[in-house]
């Protein structure tokens, strides 16, 4: 119906609006940050010097972007794994209903995603306070006191309280996911490899987990990209310290643009980020490309 | 299921709902006592140490901006979601109905647009606002939310439309009706769902940033609520605020907590879908 060319015409001058937006807001700054990561750039320079390459020579000769990466990678590989199997337990957990309070709680359960991530980081902020947050007071009154102190302050506890906000945050997705495609499965299935003699192992590899791998590769993948490309987390609870034990990609970043403004430096950094993003990306569009058919 | 793995499972259940609620729980309950007892490192200091006084304190202290952050917040997150939803809304239909050649390229498009790395895009993003003079102005800030939340509400309207019967429109069509008579008629009252979850995915992204609103409205007088909590948090008086402080963190969390329980069961479905089907 829509396929005359007048109304081609049309379609074409509407698709303008949102190509228009998110060229303005998305494409245009991508683009000129690729730009930039060749220049000198800084928040102040009113004429650009090429420099080649030189930023990318410098970036990978810094030990602060080797920290960096290896701190994106770590935070996200464990967030991720963590959040993947507790999700699926939970999943599973409400699944079968084991108790009747999870269908009340379960109206609950994504409060921590829809909440700011700021909030978050306040909240957990608040907890981990020496001598009179949450935390601090319960580890106290138990006796262990060897698990006090300020944690975001702390070499040893910083990454692990990050970690444990992601997986706050996150695994309620996660879980969701996972018990909406659990639903779907047949019930018939496992009636007739119970028939059959299969065990609650067996049934679970050979019919739950092919059901769900689906979904769960693509959970994880989302949540690859979401939590390499996070910055609130970080920035507000640790800043990427204490001594860079915590410093990501986007917190290096965002100190090199914003605290030394050399912008140009800061792009380089920010290529590399998304080039590593792009590998998960892609894997991404190729599993929602084949929704649209 | 057997009866091990049920208690197992009951246990990991039970204490995965304790850890996600304990910190609304406290922080409501802290938000309520006074910052004398909370410096206490006490559970309980009796009935007289509860007040509503942080809540006040919240919108009347002159110490702090908050008032001016919530007005500022909310103004940017509803004209966010506004814009979104009717620029998401367009392309959802033209994507879906228009069989325009390259359709698929502009959706791929839209797509990737969700990863690109805020951080990078920060940078020439705040170059061109202050070139137009938009920074620290709400203005300038709704332009940068666009970027996180129109590309998947055009990604969730392209999804929701496609799965709407194409022969209703067409029959419509055939009446007589134009291309926005049926958006409006056909297309828009089948896709309340779909409106649902974008408009919420938009308030909640605008109403939730921090990384965008740190750089391009740092001035008090286009500060939003994150931004302007975390100054509060780490100004030299806030170890004799805390009582405030929860206050001010229950507010930043209540409106988009209070749409979620209304709009609950189409955002959970909207938000899980592109992960369920296949």
């Amino acid at each position: 119906m829509l396929d005359r060319k007048k109304n081609k015409i049309q379609g074409y001058l509407l698709l303008l609006i949102p190509l228009g937006l998110i060229g303005i807001v998305g494409i245009y700054p991508l683009v000129r940050a690729f730009f930039l990561s060749f220049t000198d750039a800084t928040l102040y320079s009113t004429e650009l010097h090429f420099l080649g390459f030189t930023n990318y020579h410098k970036l990978f000769g810094s030990s602060e972007f080797i920290n960096a990466l290896k701190h994106s990678v770590l935070l996200t590989t464990l967030s991720v794994l963590i959040q993947y199997f507790l999700g699926l337990i939970i999943a599973l957990v409400l699944h079968h209903r084991t108790l009747k309070i999870f269908n009340f709680l379960t109206n609950f359960l994504m409060l921590p995603w829809i909440i700011p991530v700021a909030s978050t980081v306040f909240m957990f902020n608040w907890m981990v306070q020496p001598g009179f947050g949450f935390f601090n007071m319960v580890f106290e009154s138990l006796g262990l006191t060897n698990l006090t102190g300020y944690w975001f302050g702390n070499i040893n506890f910083a990454m692990p309280s990050i970690i444990m906000m992601h997986v706050w945050r996150n695994t309620p997705f996660y879980a969701l996911v996972i018990f909406a495609s659990l639903k779907g499965i047949p019930k018939t299935l496992y009636e007739a490899s119970s028939i059959d003699g299969a065990n609650i192992l067996q049934q679970f590899f050979y019919i739950t987990l092919p059901n769900i791998i689906y979904s769960s590769a693509v959970v994880i993948v989302l949540h690859v990209l979401w939590t390499f490309n996070n910055f609130d987390f970080v920035f507000l609870s640790t800043g990427g310290g204490p001594v860079g034990k915590t410093d990501v990609l986007a917190t290096l970043i965002y100190r090199q643009s914003w605290q030394y403004y050399s912008f140009g430096y800061a792009s380089a950094l920010g290529v590399i980020m998304f080039s590593i993003m792009l590998v998960f990306g892609i894997f991404y569009i190729i599993s929602q490309r084949k929704e649209l058919g | 299921m057997s009866k091990f793995f049920r208690t197992v499972g009951s246990l990991i259940g039970i204490g995965f709902f304790i850890f996600i609620l304990t910190p609304f729980v406290w922080t409501l309950y802290c938000s309520f006592r006074t910052s004398g007892s909370l410096s206490l490192g006490k559970f309980w200091t009796g009935f007289s140490d509860l007040t509503f006084d942080n809540y006040v304190s919240v919108f009347t202290s002159t110490a702090t901006n908050l008032t001016t952050c919530i007005i500022n917040s909310f103004i940017a997150a509803i004209a966010v979601t506004v814009i979104s939803l009717f620029v998401a809304l367009i392309a959802g239909y033209v994507l879906t109905r228009f069989k325009l050649k390259g359709s698929n390229g502009f959706i791929v498009l839209f797509l990737s647009a969700q990863m690109f790395p805020l951080v990078l895009v920060l940078i020439p993003l705040y170059q061109l606002l202050s070139t137009v003079n938009l920074i620290n102005s709400i203005p300038g800030l709704i332009l940068a939310h666009i970027v996180m939340a129109l590309p998947f509400g055009i990604w969730l309207t392209v999804g929701y439309m496609n799965q709407i019967p194409k022969e209703l429109d067409e029959a419509a069509m055939i009446d007589g009706l134009g291309w926005f008579g049926c958006l409006m008629k056909i297309i828009l009252p089948l896709s309340l769902p779909a409106i649902a979850v974008v408009a919420f995915y938009s308030f909640m992204v605008s109403w939730g940033d921090y990384l965008f609103a740190s750089i391009i409205s740092q001035e008090v007088s286009s500060q939003t609520l994150p931004y302007g909590i975390a100054t509060f948090m780490s100004s030299s008086t806030s170890n004799l605020r805390w009582g405030s402080i929860n206050a001010a963190i229950i507010i930043s969390v209540a409106p988009t907590t209070i749409i979620f329980m209304i709009l609950k069961r189409w955002v959970i479905e909207g938000l899980t879908s592109g992960a369920v089907k296949g």
